[in-house]
């Protein structure tokens, strides 16, 4: 009995052996670019793939810059992140209720790899990031059809289908416009829901805002479509 | 002994686990060597240089103090979206390390927490910065509004006091209508308007105390040969003596006239330590602009040594030998060069000219041949400055544009071996 089990014994060490073949770590990388776990929350569902694209002909409207080209920007949020890992970080810790990364860790080393495949900035350069400061007044209304364009491309990926959040990507990520509306009127309520939403998509979490919703800079959604995206859910004056 | 077949695999199992290294990092090949770099921030540092927090921009400048030109510009700060007012800094002996407070106090048009100066409603923070690479390395929490941050003689701890005004407004909310006749009840009211100081070790970045000391308390200053740190006290017309190792606080009026808190009539916002001891203290009231001066072996100021200026004196320094006191004004923008023996102002410099714009500092070179001016500029468009002196002439050597809001420069020595 014994003897007939060795041999069975070394097959299951080659084809164990076999299957552990060393893999290039960017393929584990990528995986882990789309994955919210990576950010080690169990309660997080957004993943690096979530705000930044990864190819050319991404057609959603992200908050985030695309990751191509993203290894070697000279600096990231404005200037105020001066290195890959700071901005990484901040995604981290301000939107993926995790902690800093630790450079040494195989996954953080293979999604550096991964990011490394996606290709150099060239000559890009550090890209801006505008935030808006101030929401002084609510935006003069705009093109509503647009506007549900913007939301498919922009919200819909976290908040799901307007009115019903059906399909959405972030279980706490409120039904727009109703949901958010209530949930404001309760945590703003000396502020016009219009303005909440306004302060929500330009600040996301900063500013006292709160939350983990990644905010947009100019250059991420230009003011015409945050209006456009008002008068959908019918919140310009 | 023929091991039964369920008890062989097992082990057999383990093995090629392993061996293979299942769990282990040995299955993946990595083809970067050096991930997620953090290269330095800064050029190789060849000798001493300057260090200016730029509040109105989140950055650090480097300025060469030689040629007078800026190496380079850093960001600084905890976070990369609001804007959070680096105010005052200290750099160490041995120029390896620079200590900032972030104040979270910011003279611009935003939502959320930023006030202007003192009106901050979220806590500020110092941070350690290294001053070979720019690059933060630790930081601690503090209170509300950090104001002055200062490294001690020697330069073990870190003090840093808090212009906390909301909390004056705060304690004034829950004041009575009437006035309270139990002097008890009132001292304690009047309790509830002190700012924190925070003592920081600078080598550990622990908290070794904190203390309140008065209402709107801002410069700070060491006078080591007794043992005592000198912060000047916005609200309550005072100046705060706190013995370096009790933490013993002692409040001496500027005058003989104080305000009441939250009314001060002179406003001290910066104290300097001449070498003998004398506390100077530049008082920013509208009405009672000047300099008044507290013997510190009489705990008393000494109306004999007061001095009015035309504009509102801020910070400045002194000669090793004590003969001559170097302060700048704003509105207008000056230089006094006082004379601490008399009491008078024996030289002013209209910094206008320069192109300077609402001056905060005076600070001298360690040879004692150069001021450098730190000049605020508008707070929101306008860069502000370094302007450059001649100590002995007066006359200027340099101008330099840096950053938005500037408010404070600090000598950084050339880093030993």
């Amino acid at each position: 009995m014994t003897a007939r089990l060795v041999p069975l014994g070394l097959l299951l060490l080659a084809a164990a052996c076999g299957a552990q073949e060393a893999l290039p770590a960017a393929e584990w990388g990528e995986r882990l670019a789309s994955y919210p776990r990576f950010s080690g929350s169990p309660s997080n569902q957004v993943a690096c793939t979530t705000c930044h694209a990864v190819a050319a002909g991404d057609e959603r409207i992200l908050p985030g810059y695309s990751l191509v080209g993203a290894i070697d920007r000279p600096s990231f949020w404005g200037g105020y992140e001066t290195d890959l890992r700071g901005a990484v970080d901040a995604c981290l810790l301000y939107f993926m209720k995790g902690q800093r990364l630790d450079p040494s860790a195989p996954d953080t080393r293979a999604l550096y790899d991964y990011l490394a495949t996606l290709g150099g900035a060239g000559e890009q350069g550090a890209l801006p990031v505008t935030i808006v400061a101030a929401i002084d007044e609510v935006l003069p209304p705009g093109d509503s059809e647009r506007g549900a364009v913007v939301h498919r491309l922009a919200c819909a990926g976290c908040h799901g289908e307007a009115g019903t959040g059906a399909g959405r990507g972030v279980d706490d990520a409120p039904v727009l416009p109703d949901q958010a509306e209530a949930e404001a009127a309760v945590l703003f309520p000396d502020s016009p829901p219009a303005v909440v939403f306004m302060e929500k998509v330009r600040h996301g979490p900063f500013f006292l805002v709160g939350g983990n919703m990644p905010f947009y800079s100019l250059e991420a959604l230009s003011d015409e479509d945050l209006a456009a995206l008002l008068t959908f859910f019918g919140l310009t004056p | 002994m023929t091991l039964p077949r369920r008890d062989l695999l097992l082990p057999l199992a383990l093995a090629a686990l392993a061996a293979c290294g299942v769990a282990d990092e040995g299955q993946y090949v990595y083809a970067q060597r050096d991930p997620w770099p953090q290269p330095s921030l800064l050029p190789a540092v060849t000798g001493p240089r300057l260090a200016v927090t730029n509040s109105g921009d989140d950055t650090l400048s480097f300025v060469d103090p030689v040629s007078f030109t800026e190496i380079a510009r850093t960001p600084i700060g905890r976070n990369p979206a609001e804007p959070e007012g680096p105010h005052h800094l200290a750099a160490t002996p041995d120029g390896r390390t620079l200590f900032v407070g972030i104040s979270n106090t910011v003279p611009v048009n935003a939502s959320g927490p930023h006030g202007s100066h003192g009106t901050g409603t979220v806590d500020g923070y110092l941070l350690e910065v290294d001053a070979l690479t720019g690059r933060q390395r630790r930081w601690t929490r503090v209170h509300r509004s950090p104001g002055d941050v200062r490294l001690e003689p020697g330069g073990a701890r870190v003090w840093q006091s808090h212009y906390d005004l909301v909390g004056i407004a705060r304690a004034l909310e829950g004041m009575s209508k009437e006035p309270d006749l139990d002097p008890e009840k009132e001292a304690a009211w009047f309790a509830k308007m002190d700012s924190m100081v925070v003592v920081t070790d600078a080598a550990t970045m622990e908290r070794v105390a904190e203390f309140a000391i008065c209402p709107a308390a801002h410069g700070i200053a060491f006078d080591p040969r007794r043992g005592l740190t000198w912060i000047s006290c916005g609200f309550s017309d005072e100046v705060a003596a706190i013995d370096s190792e009790t933490f013993a606080v002692t409040r001496v009026p500027v005058a003989d006239d104080p305000g009441i808190p939250p009314t001060p009539r002179y406003e001290p916002y910066a104290v300097a330590i001449a070498p003998s001891g004398d506390v100077w203290i530049s008082n920013t009231g509208s009405a009672n602009t000047g300099l008044r001066v507290v013997d510190p072996d009489l705990m008393a100021e000494v109306p004999e040594r007061r001095i009015s200026t035309a504009g509102i004196p801020l910070f400045g320094s002194f000669l090793r030998d004590e003969s001559r006191y170097f302060v700048v004004t704003q509105k207008p923008d000056a230089l006094l060069a006082i004379d601490p023996a008399t009491a008078s102002i024996v030289a002013e410099v209209d910094l206008a000219p320069l192109g300077c714009l609402s001056a905060h500092a005076a600070v001298l070179s360690p040879d004692e041949e150069v001021i450098w001016i730190v000049c605020e500029g508008d707070h929101l468009t306008l860069p502000g400055t370094l302007e450059r002196l001649d100590r002995r002439t007066l006359e200027p050597t340099g101008h330099l544009e840096v950053g938005l809001f500037p408010d404070d420069v600090v000598y950084v020595p050339e880093p030993s071996p």
